[in-house]
């Protein structure tokens, strides 16, 4: 089974959530784009008068013992208090508390999701991960999560899943980024300079903080075979934070070695990484096998999109996929300022 | 670059975030050569145009430089491809659904359409049952007076006609509607040649733009809303008093780069220019922020008119703009495509009865 990406919107989603329930997962924190998504899904179910039982909202709330910021937990109970009226209409809603980023366990969020999904257990239902502050690790796990429920089920059974992403309307001065570390990969767990491929093909969706694409390039230079592709959002609402991002990354316009491409629209960027990662994955192979690596270091949404356009190439031989993640948590500032538009996709299934 | 003998202000170039700015411009730059400029690097045409220039024009003409939006080839053609998805999902078709219903057109003859069709994998192009050749809005008027006045090869013509105007939308690409102009202009003679031909059939004219502005944007109205890759607001227009001009860090530095830009435009050299002449009279003034005021950084593979005159004049000696400009019309010979449509429209009963007895 293949699962492809498509594009969804925010009406799509109200349109499925009124045929058959919904799951709703969530992770409002101090950010006011955290409860956009949310609030206008409740306020759309309340318009076309969608049961309320028919919606099972989980509700996932990071909470950290050494990064516990008092003001920041004071702004996400404003953000929270926001959804608070509308929540009450929606009775069966849960919150979660997940141990992040200290003392954070995968299983544990790949279980709560799993969980949530047997609200409407045996019945055709939808998923909408809302994933706009879900932290990447945290999103991962979703996503595992979400996999195990689609792969446990026959094709016609499966619920019909989509990823919500609300962008912001600007980002907030990145400062102090703390707890920055080595270049791990999400699929094994390890480090990316202990993986024995000597073949590497890495594409990387450069972020504002521009070191994470630095040191994975660092890692992966020295193997016989690497090749490192970037891929850079050229927003066609915002050019300002394009050229951010763009000057925040200048070594992968100054490495010759690198092939630098441009999207402009989250769909344009995934469709642009899939083809990228098939051509990778199609390229004859000399010796050993080839890690296809994809470092969603930007979007969110790449995150999911990597995961999934990854996951079926899972029964290619000699193809090792894999995603980096570097951790440069940035829980001395706000991270984002109000909020500019949703996007999405929904997963396809195939045969 | 040696500030030093240029004597600039170390605490201004800190300020502007100068030299950032400059050297991200120059890995984009040498990565992705600006042709026109023949292969001479960007710090010597900089360094050039700063010698040429006073004194007190100097440090803003740098943060003018440093602040420039460059758009390569590269860049650009990518953004077919989310183009040709806009449009489509615009029509709620695939895109090999709108492409094999629509007839496209380019604003002046560059070759977008070959572009555009390579982008998104379309094979084909020369089929002639499936694609017409008339590619620019001029064409088609051409086509049609030959089918009213060439007696001896209007039947293939008129095929072609019949082609274009069978289609569900006219798709009318252009890379830049940055003051909009040429753009609506041509979309007005679409629209007028449909209305005339409407027993051939009634496309929809949908625009798609690589680079627009908000200028643009006013100008095309609600009339024609656009399918845009990149959109330039305010923000980045260079206008005395702009509030809204995020490029620099202060109002002064700002009217800074206007004096300089009305400096060069108050030059001999620049007013009697036999090259821009016509463009300065279209322009309707005196172009010191680019035709139409645009006051634009926008640099795209041949520098457009409607960005600040300081980035890409030239006048050997005088003043040498770091992205000098192909200038794509000098002669004062005003075009023929109003005509041409004019013409093909006041024809359309006699040219319809033929292309009816030839194409049926």
């Amino acid at each position: 089974m293949k699962i492809r990406l498509k594009p969804s919107s925010l009406a799509q989603i109200l349109d499925c959530s009124t045929k058959k329930p919904t799951v709703l997962i969530a992770t409002p924190n101090y950010e006011e784009r955290s409860v956009w998504f949310p609030q206008k899904y409740f306020e759309g179910c309340i318009s076309q008068a969608i049961d309320p039982s028919s919606v099972f909202t989980q509700f996932l709330w990071p909470q950290g013992q050494v990064t516990r910021v008092e003001l920041l937990e004071q702004l996400k109970g404003i953000h929270f208090a926001k959804l608070a009226e509308l929540r009450g209409r929606f009775s069966n809603e849960e919150r979660t508390p997940v141990s992040y980023h200290d003392d954070f366990n995968p299983r544990e969020v790949v279980g709560i999701v799993v969980r949530s999904s047997e609200a409407f257990s045996g019945e055709e239902h939808n998923i909408v991960v809302d994933i706009s502050c879900m932290p990447k690790r945290v999103l991962f796990s979703v996503c595992e999560g979400v996999e195990s429920i689609i792969r446990s089920a026959e094709i016609a059974d499966c619920p019909t899943v989509f990823f919500v992403y609300t962008a912001p309307r600007r980002y907030g001065a990145l400062r102090y980024a703390q707890n920055v570390g080595e270049v791990n990969g999400l699929f094994s767990g390890c480090s990316i300079r202990d993986a024995r491929e000597e073949d590497v093909s890495a594409i990387i969706l450069p972020g504002l903080q521009g070191y994470e694409s630095k040191l994975l390039y660092d890692e992966i230079r020295s193997r016989v075979s690497s090749s490192v592709a970037a891929l850079i959002a050229v927003s066609s609402r915002d050019y300002q934070t394009s050229l951010a991002v763009m000057r925040a990354n200048q070594f992968l316009m100054e490495r010759r070695d690198i092939t630098v491409r441009y999207y402009f629209s989250l769909m344009d960027g995934v469709r642009k990484l899939e083809r990228h990662i098939q051509g990778e994955a199609a390229r004859p192979i000399r010796e050993g096998s080839r890690m296809i690596l994809a470092a969603p270091f930007g979007h969110k949404p790449f995150l999911a999109a990597s995961f999934f356009i990854l996951r079926n190439l899972a029964s290619e031989q000699r193809i090792h996929p894999e995603i980096a993640y570097v951790s440069g948590f940035q829980y001395l500032s706000l991270y984002s300022l109000g909020v500019s538009h949703v996007g999405g996709f929904q997963l396809l299934l195939e045969e | 670059m040696d500030a030093g003998t240029l004597e600039l202000d170390p605490g201004f170039i800190d300020r502007e975030d100068i030299v950032a700015r400059l050297h991200f411009l120059e890995d984009m730059e040498s990565r992705w050569p600006y042709s026109p400029a023949k292969d001479t690097p960007l710090a010597d045409r900089i360094a050039r145009c700063l010698t040429l220039l006073p004194n007190e024009h100097r440090s803003f003409a740098l943060a003018a430089f440093a602040n420039v939006v460059y758009l390569p080839t590269s860049l650009l053609t990518e953004s077919w491809e989310y183009l040709a998805h806009v449009a489509a999902e615009g029509e709620g078709l695939s895109v090999g659904e709108l492409i094999e219903s629509a007839h496209f057109l380019e604003v002046d003859e560059s070759g977008l359409v070959v572009d555009f069709l390579h982008e998104n994998g379309v094979h084909g192009r020369l089929d002639t049952d499936r694609f017409s050749r008339l590619q620019t809005i001029d064409d088609l008027a051409r086509a049609l007076l030959i089918v009213g006045n060439d007696e001896a090869n209007y039947k293939a013509v008129a095929k072609e006609i019949q082609l274009a105007f069978a289609k569900r939308y006219w798709l009318v690409l252009t890379d830049n509607a940055l003051s909009g102009t040429s753009l609506k202009s041509d979309l007005e003679r679409c629209r007028r040649l449909i209305h005339a031909y409407s027993e051939l059939g009634e496309p929809r004219v949908v625009p798609i733009v690589q680079v627009l502005t908000s200028t643009a944007e006013r100008n095309l109205a609600d009339e024609w809303p656009v399918v845009s890759a990149l959109r330039f607001d305010e923000r980045f227009k260079i206008e005395a008093g702009n509030k809204s001009c995020t490029l620099f860090s202060s109002m002064e530095t700002l009217e800074g780069v206007v004096e300089l830009s009305r400096w060069l435009a108050s030059q001999e050299y620049f007013q009697n220019d036999d090259r821009l002449l016509s463009t300065i009279d279209k322009s309707g003034d005196d172009m010191a922020l680019g035709f139409k005021g645009g006051g634009w950084t926008l640099v795209t593979p041949n520098c457009p008119t409607n960005s600040l005159p300081i980035l890409w004049y030239v006048q050997d000696g005088f003043y040498e703009g770091p992205f000098p400009r192909i200038m794509s019309r000098t002669s004062q010979v005003k075009g023929t495509g109003g005509g041409l449509t004019d013409a093909a429209e006041a024809m359309a009963p006699e040219i319809l009865a033929r292309i009816e007895a030839t194409c049926g």
